[in-house]
């Protein structure tokens, strides 16, 4: 069977066939920013993560029931490396963090209304407007390498992972202050480790393929989606050149089924607008589950 | 004009989880398939069974008769919804949700392939989507395949539907194909993973031979778990309708499994089933267990 075709199922009891997902969110203070919406950069990240799991759910649910076709993992990063939520797709359903339930009354066809308790589920919160904290990426990469090392069988899809931070690794040291002067060898050396542990994550493989691992980068400055040349990047910035080498091509299976999206293409994007990113996070998550359609922006 | 008619969902999965349905009227001289997407809807089953249904035993099919089918199909999502509330359902309240304020997950949608045998061997066909008609020749060569853009594009992943939306019943385009069989010919009408399955192999004279001799539940469930065993057949619901002896009149519904039986049997037995024969057999001894006697 070609690489990286298999589809989530459920139809094997434990998540065997299930497809895996594991999202990376940076926690650090930055991600404190406001954009132009006049969000700060974690509420637009957690807001897109919780609308992309309510999607998954209503991909996957027959006539209301869910069925476990994904495993989904959430690991928060700052400081300290966090799994915020895991399990299978009923678990998610079942257990959100938060449930706004809101009464709606909607026309029942028959010309009356009918009062509907419609669910808001929340699996990830952005963080506090105070919260500090730097970017400990290599050891998120590291905890989802474990995360998936348990959980990833031969017979699973290749498991997704979808990184999504404002800045460029750094880890705490203590005893250091970041100068002007040290300041380009302390991420180097950040730099370094990541990569490091972002190659012992994507080098965990099932029967369909290696881990797959998609990086978003929301920041400052262009917005560039998918590309496939490092130079498409335009700056000598060693970050965006990190997060270029780490991004996974983008399968060929998945790129047959997706339109816009050049041959060779990373799983990149670098400065997202809101409808972009999530497109991108649908594109990633929705791995070997159908159609995939990036429209041309 | 002999049929035979098998189903099968998806390996490890349930009949009552099986979203394909299909359709024999011997009054009427109508076959039709319907592939019910198996998730992303509501109660896509009972849009793709009132679609085969009605389809055999209506003379017109076109929008306006699709459109009349969407208020049967949403009449009947509110009495199972009714139904389940009182059953103290877990997932009704999500069902009822996506019902009303879902949007297009608030909807079923199919596939759909259905035949019209006519008198002089004409036939008339309506198709939408990869649920296939297949024209077999006498020497087992692959004569015709409707819907035929599938000779040119293929099977993709995102196939035209019928949608149980008054407002909108067409993703794509149903195409109407008249057309006539010659005597000898077989007529074959099945669901996507298998037709695309058939598409590929239809060199392989050996194994449209096999597909053709399939004459029990039994064969059916080996002939498709062997495929799906080494990978080459794509693990989905999968229904198979087989039409021989074209020119004959009367019409035999030789082998033609009951997918409602089936869904019976599972909710008071419970567990997988994998044979036609063997719910016959276990069915047998429940009766005698009981002494109903069949």
């Amino acid at each position: 069977m070609e690489k990286y075709t298999k589809q989530w199922s459920s139809s094997n009891n434990g998540g065997k066939d299930c497809g895996i997902l594991v999202f990376l969110v940076d926690k650090s203070g930055s991600m404190n920013e406001l954009l132009e919406n006049g969000q700060t950069r974690s509420e637009m990240v957690a807001s897109v993560i919780n609308r992309t799991i309510e999607e998954i759910i209503k991909r996957n649910q027959q006539d209301g029931k869910v069925k476990d076709r994904t495993r989904i993992v959430i690991i928060s990063y700052s400081n300290e490396v966090k799994i915020e939520k895991a399990g299978l797709l009923t678990d998610l359903f079942n257990n959100p963090l938060e449930v706004v339930e809101v009464e709606q009354k909607v026309p029942d066809g028959n010309g009356g209304l009918v009062t509907i308790k419609k669910k808001q589920r929340i699996w990830t919160k952005p963080i506090g407007k105070d919260e500090q904290g730097c970017t400990c990426m290599a050891e998120a990469f590291a905890v989802a390498t474990r995360v998936l090392k348990e959980v990833a069988q031969p017979s699973n899809p290749a498991p997704i992972v979808i990184n999504i931070s404002d800045g460029w690794p750094q880890f705490p040291i203590e005893g250091i202050d970041y100068t002007e002067e040290n300041i380009v060898e302390v991420f180097s050396s950040s730099i370094d480790l990541t990569r490091r542990c972002a190659k012992d994550l994507t080098a965990i493989e099932t029967d369909d393929g290696n881990v797959l691992l998609y990086n978003a980068y929301i920041g400052e400055g262009e917005k560039i989606l998918y590309p496939n040349d490092e130079k498409a990047l335009g700056s000598e910035d060693i970050g965006k050149g990190f997060l270029f080498d780490i991004s996974s091509k983008i399968p060929e299976p998945h790129l047959r089924r997706s339109t816009g999206v050049k041959d060779a293409a990373k799983g990149l994007v670098i400065n997202p607008d809101e409808v972009s990113f999530i497109d991108f996070i649908d594109f990633g998550s929705r791995g070997g589950e159908g159609a995939l359609e990036i429209k041309n922006k | 004009m002999d049929i035979r008619g098998f189903i099968l969902p998806k390996e490890g999965e349930l009949f009552s989880s099986c979203q394909d349905r299909f359709c024999v009227n011997s009054d009427t001289k109508s076959i039709a398939i319907s592939d019910g997407t198996t998730s992303g809807g509501l109660y896509q089953g009972l849009w793709a069974d009132l679609l085969v249904n009605n389809f055999t035993k209506k003379e017109s099919w076109d929008a306006e008769t699709i459109k009349g089918i969407t208020i049967d199909w949403r009449q009947k999502v509110l009495d199972k919804l009714e139904y389940r509330k009182k059953e103290n359902d877990p997932y009704v309240d999500y069902a009822e949700e996506l019902f009303y304020t879902g949007g297009s997950y608030g909807y079923g949608y199919a596939t759909f392939c259905g035949v019209k045998f006519l008198k002089n061997n004409k036939i008339e066909c309506y198709v939408i989507g990869d649920s296939c008609l297949f024209v077999i020749g006498k020497d087992y060569t692959i004569k015709n395949i409707y819907p035929q853009s599938i000779e040119k594009k293929g099977f993709g992943n995102r196939p035209d539907l019928l949608i149980s939306n008054k407002e909108n019943v067409f993703r794509g385009e149903m195409q109407k194909i008249q057309s006539t069989i010659e005597v000898g010919d077989r007529v074959l009408l099945v669901t996507d993973a298998l037709a695309e399955f058939i598409w590929k192999n239809r060199d392989k004279i050996d194994i449209i031979k096999e597909v053709l001799k399939i004459n029990s539940h039994k064969k059916f469930s080996q002939f498709v778990n062997r495929y799906r065993a080494d990978k080459t057949l794509h693990i989905d619901d999968t229904t198979l309708v087989i039409i021989n002896n074209i020119a004959k009149q009367d019409v035999k519904e030789c082998f033609i499994d009951n997918i409602d039986d089936f869904i019976d049997f599972e909710t008071k037995i419970g567990g997988t089933i994998d044979s036609y024969e063997e719910i016959k057999n276990e069915w047998n001894d429940i009766y005698k267990q009981l002494n109903i006697g069949v």
